[in-house]
């Protein structure tokens, strides 16, 4: 068979049959506007909700915990950035000695931090949060058996760096190296104090209790998975911001515009392949005639799924231009009612994932429509008269 | 030309066709008559490659059309095969010209010839004024003009005309045979199912079927 009028029988067929194709690319503009404009939707609106919620808590936010250290071991996997554990009193025994020299009962008032991450500088992390206790320990982080003075405490210990110095705790006596002396901010007392390990202080207090937490989250939006996880823990947690209900209704938007996005995905392909058998079968004493005025099955095919891929980029660009007017016409509906600066516009992936989509669907009906077209007879031309 | 044997066509247990062998020549014009249900519109679907046969073989200038892809088919109805039928099955939203241009479209005829075709067979069969009329609007006597005109524009071979005349009134179905006539006088091959006596006693050779068999030649 000849293909070279394969695009002039091509037009005769959409000409011939404009209604049907009219009606189609109603339908399936209608789709892909609203799938498009939905996917955008979920896309920016729970997108500007975070983005609103993270300007509003720029430095992040924290929650209130109670429990052991051991509960909150793998916490920064949940989206938890920085935990500050407190107990008062747990060093009540400890002592510093360097020869003759003893510091004791320096640590009444000792607060235990932990950084869950392990990049901060040392140095920083002295400049910054960590000096404003009377004992500040870490994660080990290579600093194990190892031990900053503050400089009151050095001088009452005549130990500067390089000496060893003997730290004895309720349970264990450890030799540690003075690593480094340290000033204290001018606006804290300036009583000696030193920096230990975090494993130092474990060893040296046969653990810690019940104490209180402070579980920073330098990102707001992630507050929700902090607070799933410390349930699941079976934590007891106090929103100290009161974000989580905000963060959870966001979340929960997220999921609706999802559901609804990918469902009428769903529907719009399954609608764009069945098209091509809608139209087979429409025209099926149409394309009983071609065949019984010799043209194969494969040229009807071709026919048709041609005609419908023209139709199915009609209704794409309708639809994307659509889809803006929708979310153009819903910003200004959120303008007027929430006072809310809404622009959704169109993501550029939505139509292209919609369109892709709706191809595969078509490509994988194709195959079912071929065969659908392959036992229509040129005989069905006879039954009634055309 | 056409060459039937031992030809049977069986829907379940019903023969429509039961064993006929049949010869048809180059220019001949056969007219096959017989009652409803006598199977001669299965015979004229066989011949023209709409339908197959249970059991036998049908030659077309040597080659058995039952061995043919559905490719080959294809391309013996476009090439070989007009079709006329009672009915018309003109597609009733095209015009006359684009009906008449469909088997040509098909066969990949150039645009040029396409038209040249079209004019000369419209010319022939006096439609040239409808050429551009929907064929749903014309009367009966035009749609069947259309039709022949449509089933002549690849110039076939054989032309199977099933009841040509059974839709129209006395005065078109009269014209409708004169031009049946004339295209044999001019070397077409002609098979004319119908079970009128007077459409009959136009063809040069009668076969009669009764019950799928052939009753008489």
């Amino acid at each position: 068979m000849n293909r070279k009028n394969f695009f002039e029988f091509l037009r005769l067929e959409i000409c011939s049959a404009k209604k049907y194709y009219i009606i189609f690319f109603l339908i399936l503009t209608s789709f892909f506007s609203i799938t498009m404009s939905m996917f955008s939707s979920a896309v920016v609106v729970p997108a500007q909700y975070k983005a609103n919620l993270r300007e509003a808590f720029p430095k992040g936010t924290s929650l209130l915990s109670m429990g052991s250290p051991e509960k909150t071991v793998g916490m920064q996997e949940a989206g938890v950035d920085y935990i500050s554990f407190m107990y008062n009193g747990i060093t009540h025994n400890a002592s510093l000695k360097n020869g003759s020299s003893i510091l004791d009962n320096l640590l009444g008032e000792a607060q235990l931090f932990k950084n869950v991450f392990n990049k901060t500088s040392y140095m920083s992390r002295l400049d910054g949060l960590c000096v404003s206790g009377r004992m500040w320990s870490e994660d080990d982080n290579g600093v194990k058996n190892q031990i900053w003075l503050s400089k009151p405490a050095a001088a009452a210990l005549q130990a500067s760096v390089g000496h060893e110095v003997e730290l004895t705790g309720r349970a264990a006596d450890v030799r540690l190296a003075v690593i480094g002396i340290y000033e204290e901010n001018a606006e804290e007392d300036n009583t000696p104090a030193f920096v230990i390990s975090y494993g130092t202080a474990y060893a040296i207090l046969d653990g810690v209790g019940e104490g209180t937490f402070f579980l920073e989250i330098y990102d707001v939006t992630r507050i929700a998975r902090v607070v799933n996880e410390l349930d699941k823990r079976g934590i007891d947690w106090f929103d100290m911001s009161g974000t989580v209900d905000n963060v959870n209704a966001i979340a929960s938007s997220e999921t609706l515009f999802w559901v609804l996005t990918v469902i009428l995905l769903i529907i719009g392909a399954f609608a764009a392949a069945n098209v091509l058998a809608m139209l087979v079968k429409v025209r099926e004493k149409t394309y009983g005639l071609y065949k019984m005025l010799g043209a194969e099955t494969n040229y009807i095919m071709n026919l048709a799924f041609s005609a419908l891929s023209f139709l199915l980029t009609f209704s794409a660009v309708f639809g994307i231009f659509f889809s803006v007017l929708i979310n153009g016409y819903f910003d200004g509906i959120a303008l007027d009612l929430f006072n809310a600066d809404f622009k959704i516009g169109l993501v550029w992936y939505a139509p292209v994932a919609v369109i892709a989509i709706n191809s595969l669907f078509l490509l994988l009906r194709y195959f079912r429509t071929k065969r659908r077209l392959d036992k229509i007879s040129p005989l069905i031309v006879l039954t009634e008269e055309t | 030309m056409v060459e039937i044997r031992n030809l049977s066509k069986k829907y379940g247990d019903f023969f429509a066709l039961n064993d006929i062998s049949m010869t048809v020549e180059q220019g001949d014009y056969t007219a096959v008559m017989g009652r409803s249900g006598s199977g001669k519109s299965t015979l004229l679907h066989i011949i023209g490659g709409l339908d197959k046969a249970t059991v036998g073989q049908i030659l077309f200038e040597g080659e058995d059309i039952a061995a043919f892809s559905e490719k080959r088919a294809a391309r013996y109805r476009n090439q070989k095969i007009g079709f006329v039928f009672q009915a018309f099955h003109l597609e009733p939203s095209y015009s006359v010209y684009k009906n008449m241009e469909i088997p040509l479209l098909i066969a990949g005829t150039e645009k040029e010839e396409r038209r040249e075709r079209i004019k000369k067979y419209a010319d022939k069969l006096g439609i040239s004024e409808k050429l551009n009329s929907v064929s749903r609007t014309l009367s009966g006597g035009e749609k069947q003009r259309a039709a022949i005109a449509r089933a002549l524009i690849t110039e076939p071979k054989l032309i199977l005309a099933d009841e040509p005349c059974g839709n129209l009134d006395s005065v078109n179905a009269g014209t409708i045979m004169d031009i049946f006539d004339m295209l044999n006088s001019e070397g077409k091959t002609i098979l004319l199912v119908t079970h009128q006596e007077g459409d009959a006693k136009r063809a040069r050779k009668r076969i009669v079927l009764h019950d799928g068999a052939v009753m008489n030649e």
